[in-house]
């Protein structure tokens, strides 16, 4: 929740994630600051969104740009070589041998983004070992200054994004129901299934879910 | 780098009382000392982090009730990233009564937790038992701190009267307006239990006093929605919203 003294006019915002429903939400994301003044919030952030075409680095040095997979869809993945739930489930987890599953046929692209701009993990040799010990063969991207990670709101490692082949935001939240392999009940991979619905050309039933993990470090 | 969770945090078990009889009511707690620095984080965690949990193993012979948390403390940091949770001592109060005429009594719990610093986090699991009654742990009997921990727990939202604050909902469909008056230089924080809560908020000052005022969406279910913390400038207060006390204060 965001304090604002100025004003007394309700300004939207919301407390935190997502709940775990079905239902299409409908309650803003708290990124007021993004919006013009008197706009609802979430407009003004999914505009920024829709449009964004930014660019990165990945670890070889190498640019990559949102814009060059128009057409396709695109996961993101907020890394850190450092957070034990990364550390869980790409060593042993669900994103062990999830992206290059995913990523075979060709209409999937899976990018991870590093925003952390403290400790270890920002440094660039932590995230190659890890990208080397995890045989991740997706480019690792890193966001030192954060800029793409507060476009999208990301706020854990992993958080999630889906992007379509519209390129608008069909899916953000957590990557399963289960922080460190741990589920509460069955397990659910909720990008498994959301990237299922996009390739049936159903609307993804399960948009939004609250992301777990470690806070990024901006 | 790497941590020793055990480190970080140490868990452990107290009991407000070494002895044991049928009927007798007594408190357990759940003790979280967590290394300077760090945190851990309340039943909601914010936009990110874990909620520490604490399960208790049934004990023949003592009912023990749901473990009650203490009021959290709001952590910000880049990124828009709000937290709510716990830093020092974590002291978690759970009310017992003796059902049996057992001698003695052990009560085993274990609990998960993620400790988080500015440049780290670190997962932690610890268990503990305590005895009481005939072999009773006696350095894990803490009677004051267990009383004290009972007093600070969040009280009824009605009492938010008797440090001077005037609370008015106005219902509507599936949400509630909590407006909340209080006196100059009174603070007051919303910790959303359940997701979604919080649709919008405000905060003025005047002559009066501290104006907030939250528009909530309020299930129907009696559950916890949030806790209401107020600083009254000496030390902060914490008074429990659930959906039945919004209805109430509407009557």
């Amino acid at each position: 929740m965001k304090r604002l003294t100025l004003s007394f006019a309700f300004l939207a915002l919301t407390a935190c994630g997502a709940s775990q429903s079905s239902e299409t939400p409908t309650a803003p994301v708290a990124q007021t600051e993004m919006a013009p003044e008197g706009a609802p919030a979430d407009t003004a952030t999914a505009n920024a969104v829709a449009d964004a075409n930014w660019t990165l680095t990945d670890l070889n040095g190498q640019e990559v740009s949102l814009a060059s997979y128009q057409g396709k869809t695109v996961v993101l993945e907020w890394f850190s070589p450092t957070c034990p739930f990364i550390v869980h489930a790409h060593g042993e987890g669900p994103l062990k041998d999830m992206a290059s599953k995913v990523t075979a046929s060709g209409d999937v692209v899976w990018l991870a983004i590093n925003s952390n701009s403290k400790g270890s993990a920002a440094e660039l040799d932590t995230n190659k070992q890890a990208a080397a010990d995890w045989n991740i063969s997706h480019p690792v991207l890193m966001d030192s200054d954060g800029a793409v990670g507060r476009m999208y709101g990301a706020k854990t490692t992993p958080h999630m994004f889906i992007i379509d082949p519209a390129g608008e935001v069909v899916y953000k939240g957590a990557l399963d129901n289960a922080p460190r392999g741990e589920a509460e009940g069955e397990y659910v991979n909720y990008v498994e299934a959301a990237l299922g619905n996009i390739a049936a050309g159903t609307p993804v039933a399960l948009a939004e879910t609250k992301s777990y993990g470690c806070g990024v470090k901006y | 780098m790497d941590y020793d969770p055990s480190k970080l945090v140490k868990f452990s078990l107290l009991a407000s009382t070494e002895t044991v009889a049928v009927d007798k009511s007594l408190t357990l707690g759940a003790q979280f000392v967590i290394a300077e620095g760090w945190h851990i984080y309340w039943l909601n965690p914010g936009d990110s982090g874990l909620p520490t949990k604490i399960k208790l193993e049934p004990t023949e012979g003592l009912v023990i009730e749901t473990p009650a948390f203490p009021g959290p403390v709001r952590f910000d940091s880049a990124g828009d990233i709000i937290n709510y949770g716990y830093r020092g001592t974590l002291l978690v109060p759970m009310g017992a009564t003796v059902s049996s005429g057992a001698a003695s009594l052990t009560v085993h719990a274990n609990a998960s937790w993620l400790a988080c610093r500015e440049d780290a986090c670190v997962p932690g699991k610890g268990s503990a038992s305590i005895t009481i009654g005939e072999g009773a742990d006696l350095a894990a009997v803490n009677p004051a701190a267990l009383s004290a921990a009972v007093t600070d727990l969040p009280q009824p939202l009605e009492a938010i009267s008797t440090i001077g604050g005037k609370l008015t909902t106005i219902p509507g469909f599936g949400e509630s307006e909590l407006k909340l008056d209080l006196p100059a230089g009174h603070t007051a924080e919303l910790f959303p239990r359940i997701e979604k809560l919080v649709q919008e908020y405000s905060q003025k000052q005047d002559g009066s006093g501290e104006h907030y005022r939250w528009r909530l969406n309020s299930p129907a279910e009696e559950d916890s929605l949030a806790i209401l913390s107020v600083n009254d400038g000496r030390s902060t207060h914490f008074f429990s919203i659930t959906a039945a006390t919004l209805q109430t204060l509407n009557q």
